[in-house]
């Protein structure tokens, strides 16, 4: 693995019941940049996603063989701590997913739980998290309010500030701006690219332009194999293969 | 006909029996209200010995809140059990069967299975703590249902959220779904007192006995009840349905109390509970 | 099934294309009517006037389409290539016009010398099939063709230069050393475009970026 990757996927290989969802996929993620897995619905986009933090492991009728080095060690191993996992590896969701508590219990849900923090602590993370995600200003003055009263923009960001409270590495979004309007997308989407300096973004999207405006590198993914992964200008620019440069320019989706 | 007068003829047709009921329910509420003369403070505060209300009132009072001490947890646990845990398949579609037709039971069975279990076979005899197991078995299908039911409705982005952070089952079940859903049990666990309070056949000869000597002192002791009174004036002393008025106020007061605190905590958690719309 | 983009493209591949015929016929009229030294600068006007008025809604719908439907990959080059090869065009036209001009005010080669004048004409041949050439590989976007206006180019540039030996050789200059001197310029720099429109086909059709001179 070269010294830029972050997460070396060996193939691996994911079945839900009896459907083979995830075909023998070899993948690199280069580290401090944001790579866009792409494809049709039911391609398996947000199946890989979730492998890269073991969400899958919840679903009882997954399988998964193959090995996933996150760094150095492989999260799949025996005796992996899958709840340290899930905080070196955070996740925002497709539709924001606020929990039933205050701005602030909400970010500082994870510190609470992997016990990193409390008190003045917990207060200084809850700030460093919130200016992160470009909501600081917006909210510091109504910590205590229900996330619910936060617009749907203002809540994603919220969940990005969760994720990045517990200090992770990796960062998975899983079309993060589908239920947004155009420009909450926007501020997401400028989010991402700075977020992108100091931490690995995966993101999945059905949203090709999206893919092209936010990401370095991007994959695209078509009934569970990868048919072509490269730089994002490349792709979108002069695709290789006949399938990507179909999809692309909206010839089946 | 145009369909605009078959509207309305509907409308009115099916306001028919929600206007039964509430007329049904105040025509009972005037009748008791007629024994309202006896009830003073002094009666309430009597000893029956003296001839007040006071250890009946206080009987019925721990049969409900001990029968609902038991069954609230142990009903919890089992609603979040079969919630979370409990694999699909056949042996947890029995235990739902099994859960609503422990909810079908006529009271005076489980008032003799209660008997035979607890007061004969366990030795509790004729005691609160034999009423309470009774009554219990009556509140908690009520708190597993109606828990369930809260659990249930909880959106699972929350458990998602905080698996996603890290936490173990448990603990995003219990940080997240539990707490959300909080207002639900509580509710249920209300809904099952208001169920049992007034319970008669269960306690019958589990619990209670015509007089006790104040108090009681320990939960193997037996009780007075509201319910059992009334019972015992009517049929074994032969009363006139009159005299027992005044004590089915008291009784009908509570029951109507804990069910519309139901109703008043539903809908004071409905608004703190944003993603339920 | 049609994309949506797919009629912006069609109708922009008609227009580039009627431009691209209007263009030959242009530089076809002025070249030959200098080789053959016959008038007919006051069509050459109207015809070049045309081709300009026909560039704008080229650009227009490039923009329109860009703007609304933020095509990529093959689409994309199409686009970037076609507004290239419009603006190829237009300096068809234009040096077309300059050479009549040329011919208008100075008067033709017909006074020059029989070796000039060979040149000159298989120059401006050459010139005329490297234009048919970029057009015709317009077409059917047909990269293989567009090629071949490599070979093609090295040949004009050879004749080119010879012509400039021979000038360089030749002690007089008359009228017609300037006409044709100025002449033969425009045609080196119409071959160049023609050139220049092979690069953007190629790059349409494979997404190479070559050079073909």
């Amino acid at each position: 693995m070269s010294y830029d990757d972050k997460i070396d996927i060996r193939k691996l290989n994911i079945w839900f019941g009896d459907k083979h969802v995830i075909n023998d996929l070899d993948l690199k993620i280069k580290a401090n940049a944001v790579t866009a897995i792409m494809g049709p619905s039911g391609c398996g986009k947000s199946t890989l996603l979730r492998a890269l933090n073991r969400m899958n492991d919840v679903i009882k009728s997954s399988k998964t063989t193959g090995d996933v080095f996150i760094g150095e060690k492989n999260i799949y191993e025996n005796g992996t701590n899958v709840y340290d996992l899930r905080r070196q590896v955070g996740m925002v969701f497709q539709k924001p997913n606020p929990l039933p508590k205050s701005i602030y219990e909400n970010i500082a849900f994870g510190p609470k739980i992997h016990k990193t923090a409390k008190g003045k602590a917990l207060d200084k993370i809850v700030e460093k998290s919130l200016r992160a995600a470009a909501l600081w200003d917006e909210v510091h003055d109504r910590l205590s309010d229900s996330a619910f009263d936060l617009s749907g923009g203002q809540q994603q960001r919220l969940c990005i500030a969760r994720a990045l409270a517990v200090d992770p590495e990796v960062i998975l979004m899983d079309e993060p701006c589908s239920a947004l309007d155009p420009a909450a997308t926007a501020k997401i989407e400028q989010l991402i690219r700075i977020l992108s300096t100091d931490y690995t973004v995966v993101i999945v999207t059905h949203n090709m332009q999206q893919a092209s405006r936010v990401s370095d590198y991007t994959v695209f993914l078509y009934l569970g194999d990868i048919i072509e992964q490269g730089d994002t200008k490349a792709i979108f620019e002069n695709p290789k293969h006949e399938l990507t440069e179909q999809y692309i320019t909206g010839e089946f989706g | 006909m145009g369909s605009q007068t078959k509207e309305r003829i509907l409308f009115f047709a099916l306001g028919v029996p929600v206007v039964i009921c509430l007329l049904a329910f105040f025509w009972i509420a005037a009748t008791l209200f007629t024994g309202v003369g006896t009830l003073s403070p002094e009666f309430l505060t009597t000893s029956a010995l003296k001839g007040g209300a006071l250890e009946m009132i206080v009987g019925t009072i721990y049969l409900f809140l001990g029968a609902a001490a038991i069954a609230g947890p142990i009903g919890v646990f089992a609603a979040i059990y079969l919630v979370e845990y409990a694999p699909s398949g056949k042996f947890t579609r029995i235990i739902d069967q099994a859960i609503n037709n422990l909810a079908g039971v006529p009271s005076i069975i489980i008032g003799l299975f209660g008997f035979t279990l607890f007061s004969r076979q366990l030795g509790f005899g004729i005691s609160l703590m034999a009423g309470w197991l009774t009554l219990a078995l009556m509140i908690l299908p009520i708190v597993i249902r109606g828990s369930e039911e809260a659990i249930r409705i909880v959106p699972k982005s929350f458990k998602q959220a905080a698996l996603a952070l890290g936490a173990t089952k448990w603990k995003a079940i219990s940080l997240t779904t539990l707490i959300a859903a909080a207002p639900g049990i509580v509710t249920s666990v209300i809904l099952g007192i208001a169920r049992v309070a007034g319970e008669t056949a269960a306690i019958l000869f589990t619990s209670c006995v015509i007089i006790t000597r104040g108090l009681p002192s320990s939960p193997l002791e037996p009780v007075m009840a509201l319910s059992f009174n009334i019972y015992v004036r009517i049929v074994a002393q032969g009363e006139p349905p009159e005299s027992v008025f005044g004590i089915a106020l008291i009784l009908f007061f509570i029951v109507v109390a804990f069910s519309l605190i139901a109703i008043i905590l539903r809908v004071y958690y409905r608004r703190k509970q944003p993603w339920l719309h | 099934m049609k994309r949506l983009i797919d009629a912006g493209m069609e109708q922009l591949a008609s227009m580039l294309f009627r431009m691209g015929e209007l263009a030959q016929k242009t530089v076809s009229l002025s070249v030959m009517n200098y080789l053959e030294g016959t008038h007919g600068h006051a069509q050459v006007k109207e015809l070049s006037e045309t081709l300009s008025e026909m560039a704008d809604p080229i650009e227009d719908t490039s923009f329109e389409i860009i703007a609304r439907f933020q095509p990529v990959a093959s689409d994309l080059r199409i686009l970037k290539s076609y507004m290239k090869i419009c603006y190829d065009f237009r300096r068809y036209g234009r040096y077309a016009l300059d050479i009549s001009q040329i011919y208008e005010r100075i008067g033709g080669m017909g006074e020059c010398d029989l070796s000039f004048r060979k040149i000159m004409k298989e120059m401006g041949i050459e010139t005329l099939n490297m234009v048919g050439t970029s057009i015709e590989a317009l077409r059917n976007h047909d990269a293989e063709l567009a090629k071949t206006l490599s070979k093609m180019e090295k040949r004009v540039d050879e004749l080119y230069r010879s012509y400039l030996d021979k000038l360089i050789e030749t002690n007089t200059t008359t009228g017609c050393t300037i006409s044709s001197l100025l002449a033969v310029r425009y045609l080196e720099r119409i071959a160049d475009h023609a050139t220049y429109i092979g690069e953007s086909i190629v790059y349409l059709a494979t997404g190479e970026k070559t050079t073909l001179e």
